[in-house]
């Protein structure tokens, strides 16, 4: 696991570049929230800024591999995929892993991370989207 | 030492919390807003923690989050 903060592409995350951290919690299951958040957080990639996504409790299922249970499934696939090509790990709450064997069966980068872990991550954020 | 202000608008204080605990510990000053409809959090002693509308005018909070080198919504 890196020592900062950075996800995307760029410059790299460091002191003089903290990344933008997207900090989604909702349930994509249930919400079209977790997906405007992923959304957003590529939208913000797409400029000259580190983003660092972060998944806890239910939004891990943004990874899930079957996405016709997720409220905008097609656009969560359509998202992830991109943010996958743009070598973005998502850092995802390490008890909030599905046991699912299908969960991210598309073999995105993840990075399981402990709650004191994501703090960390909070502190050393330039900006912050919360979801 | 950073400054950091912490907007709680949801009654679900529980990250929130740890990460002040992170950021106290690393000897940040925090300030949490709690914004109307929020019920009563517990936060660790030494965070400052002002009610809008109550003890916290809407200018007051304009001036906080210009004073401050981080904000987080919740």
């Amino acid at each position: 696991m890196s020592g900062g903060a950075g996800g995307s592409g760029g410059a790299g995350a460091g002191p003089d570049n903290p990344p933008v951290v997207v900090l989604i919690s909702a349930d994509p299951r249930t919400s079209h929230r977790a997906n405007e958040a992923m959304r957003i957080g590529l939208g913000i990639t797409a400029g000259d800024n580190e983003v660092c996504f972060v998944l806890t409790g239910p939004a891990a299922h943004l990874l899930d591999g079957d996405t016709d249970d997720l409220v905008d499934g097609d656009d969560i696939a359509k998202f992830r995929a991109t943010v996958k090509e743009l070598g973005v790990p998502f850092r995802v709450e390490k008890t909030a892993i599905p046991d699912d064997p299908d969960w991210n069966a598309e073999g995105h980068e993840v990075i399981a991370v402990t709650r004191e872990r994501i703090a960390e991550l909070v502190r050393q954020g330039r900006r912050f989207l919360v979801f | 030492m950073a400054v950091v202000l912490h907007l709680l608008k949801s009654a679900d204080a529980t990250f929130p919390r740890e990460v002040i605990e992170q950021q106290q510990g690393a000897g940040d000053r925090v300030t949490v807003a709690v914004l109307p409809g929020v019920g009563a959090a517990a936060f660790p002693p030494g965070v400052t923690v002002r009610r809008l509308s109550s003890d916290l005018s809407y200018d007051a909070l304009l001036e906080l989050i210009f004073e401050s080198d981080q904000v987080i919504t919740w």
